[in-house]
């Protein structure tokens, strides 16, 4: 950052080229914001060919390579048959998949389907006792707390709010009985009134990283590419 | 027309430029704002400042060009004060994208305090791809050196100085997971079974949901977006991006709640002036 006036980077070096490519790609998707262009529409299915293509290539040389294909080629050079049998069943399960594209082989793909759900529901099973079993044990709070234990997250105060804010979004999603009671209906108003306020913390939440995202490219263009600044 | 049709059919494209201009002004002119940390950014802080001398922390970074605005920061803080500490660390993504990101600051960092790799922190890379992460973090945290097997440079694991004793997740003091999402899996199949401690650092647009963890102590600490970034890179004292795009932040942020009560009265005005005009 050397001046208030624009001095843009020489294209003619390595990094000064990238900085150059960078700059391009991000007028050419801001453009978007004028009007729909051929600009925006060439910088996006490059962005979109790139991104597939580096993912695929990655995903072959980086975990393809080093998980299965080291170990089947180790294992046959070593003569350990284990090793090869493991890697030649993870491929005939893996090609299994590949049934889904034919009606007479879509019950190959059902096989490896079966086994994938399984896996997952047992996962999901575990996982969903490991995350959310602490956040129930944690929600009971009481309001009493003594002056010596207080914490940010331990006192009378938030630990009120809590319980309150915690059995009126409860109340919300009671959908056993009509909610006639006029209790469990003031209940469920203030609930959803809580609910709202979440939504816009959510909202405002969203911003803040949209707006990051801007501010980024907004600097990288005036202080790398044009090199302003104080 | 009306000065409050008029102000309800302002052009995008003038708001556009007007927000564009907002986020530059800290390009031009110096500003000084306070920056003081919050109690997830300070959690974050005190549980690396807290890791036993020469124990492991492993950091598991997923961002990218997508996600640099906010997650630069955070990873430029996190990264500096292990460095400084001298606290080894390992590094390791689910995102192939997002190595060249992480391993430009740690050079930088490696450079100013004069670390080793190998002895300071190793890299693993795109070790798990993002649909197998339960199943990969479960692996590893049961056998480190055997999922793992060897870094980016081909070096077994065994044969690299800083993870000779590395057997299992209990050999980590502190795991930081710093993308746009959350990685769930080191609380639910890590934290869980082995007690290691963990950290967040994620977009803010994913925060919300994520504080019912500190409550619960799932998670020790928590950087949220780019002001996590900048609280800890105010904790390390060493202000990078993050501080940078809290200050532009500010000022759009700033511009949104000028613009949102220009358009709320015009709003009202506008249909004040309607039925005025029926009666």
């Amino acid at each position: 950052m050397t001046g208030w006036l624009p001095h843009p980077v020489s294209p003619f070096s390595y990094q000064g080229l990238t900085i150059w490519l960078g700059a391009v790609a991000t007028l050419a998707i801001f453009s978007f914001l004028f009007r729909e262009n051929r600009a925006y529409r060439f910088a996006e299915h490059t962005l979109l060919g790139l991104g597939i293509g580096f993912g695929v290539a990655t995903t072959i040389t980086d975990i393809i390579i080093p998980k299965w294909w080291n170990p089947l080629t180790e294992g046959w050079g070593q003569g350990r048959w284990g090793m090869v049998a493991l890697a030649l069943t993870e491929l005939l399960l893996g090609l299994l998949w590949y049934g889904l594209y034919h009606r007479k082989t879509v019950w190959l793909s059902r096989i490896v389907m079966g086994l994938s759900i399984g896996a997952g529901a047992g996962l999901a099973f575990k996982a969903e006792i490991n995350d959310k079993l602490p956040q129930i044990i944690a929600s009971f709070k009481s309001p009493y707390v003594p002056a010596a234990e207080a914490t940010a997250f331990n006192n009378p105060v938030s630990n009120t709010v809590f319980v309150v804010v915690m059995l009126a979004v409860l109340s919300y999603f009671f959908f056993s009985v009509e909610q006639r009671h006029p209790v469990l209906r003031t209940s469920s108003r203030i609930g959803r009134v809580f609910l709202m306020l979440t939504f816009g913390v959510f909202f405002s939440n969203a911003i803040m990283t949209r707006m990051s995202v801007f501010i980024e490219r907004v600097w990288f263009l005036l202080t790398q590419w044009l090199r302003m600044g104080a | 027309m009306s000065w409050a049709d008029r102000l309800q059919r302002i052009d995008n494209r003038i708001l556009y430029v007007t927000l564009a201009v907002a986020v530059a002004i800290p390009v031009f002119v110096r500003v000084r704002m306070p920056i003081p940390p919050t109690i997830e950014t300070l959690g974050a802080y005190e549980a690396v400042e807290n890791v036993p001398p020469g124990k492991l922390v492993m950091v598991q970074s997923t961002w990218d060009a997508g996600t640099i605005g906010e997650c630069e920061g955070q990873c430029h803080a996190v990264i500096e004060h292990l460095m400084r500490r001298g606290q080894p660390f390992v590094i390791w993504t689910s995102n192939p994208a997002s190595p060249p990101f992480y391993n430009r600051i740690i050079e930088a960092a490696a450079r100013r305090h004069g670390r080793v790799y190998g002895r300071d922190w190793v890299d693993f890379g795109y070790k798990v791809p993002g649909g197998a992460l339960a199943f990969g973090v479960q692996s590893m945290a049961r056998d480190f050196p055997g999922y793992m097997k060897s870094d980016v440079r081909g070096t077994p694991v065994t044969q690299i100085p800083a993870l000779r004793h590395v057997r299992n997740a209990t050999d980590f003091a502190l795991i930081v997971t710093i993308g746009y999402n959350p990685i769930g899996e080191f609380i639910q199949f890590v934290q869980s079974v082995y007690g290691t401690k963990v950290v967040f650092g994620i977009a803010a647009i994913n925060s919300t949901t994520t504080y019912s963890y500190i409550d619960s102590k799932q998670i020790v600490g928590m950087l949220v977006g780019a002001r996590g970034g900048a609280e800890y890179e105010m904790l390390v004292k060493r202000p990078g991006r993050g501080v940078q795009i809290i200050m532009a932040q500010s000022f759009g942020h700033l511009l949104i709640i000028v613009l949102v009560v220009v358009a709320n009265v015009s709003a009202l005005a506008q249909r004040r002036l309607s039925r005025g005009a029926q009666a």
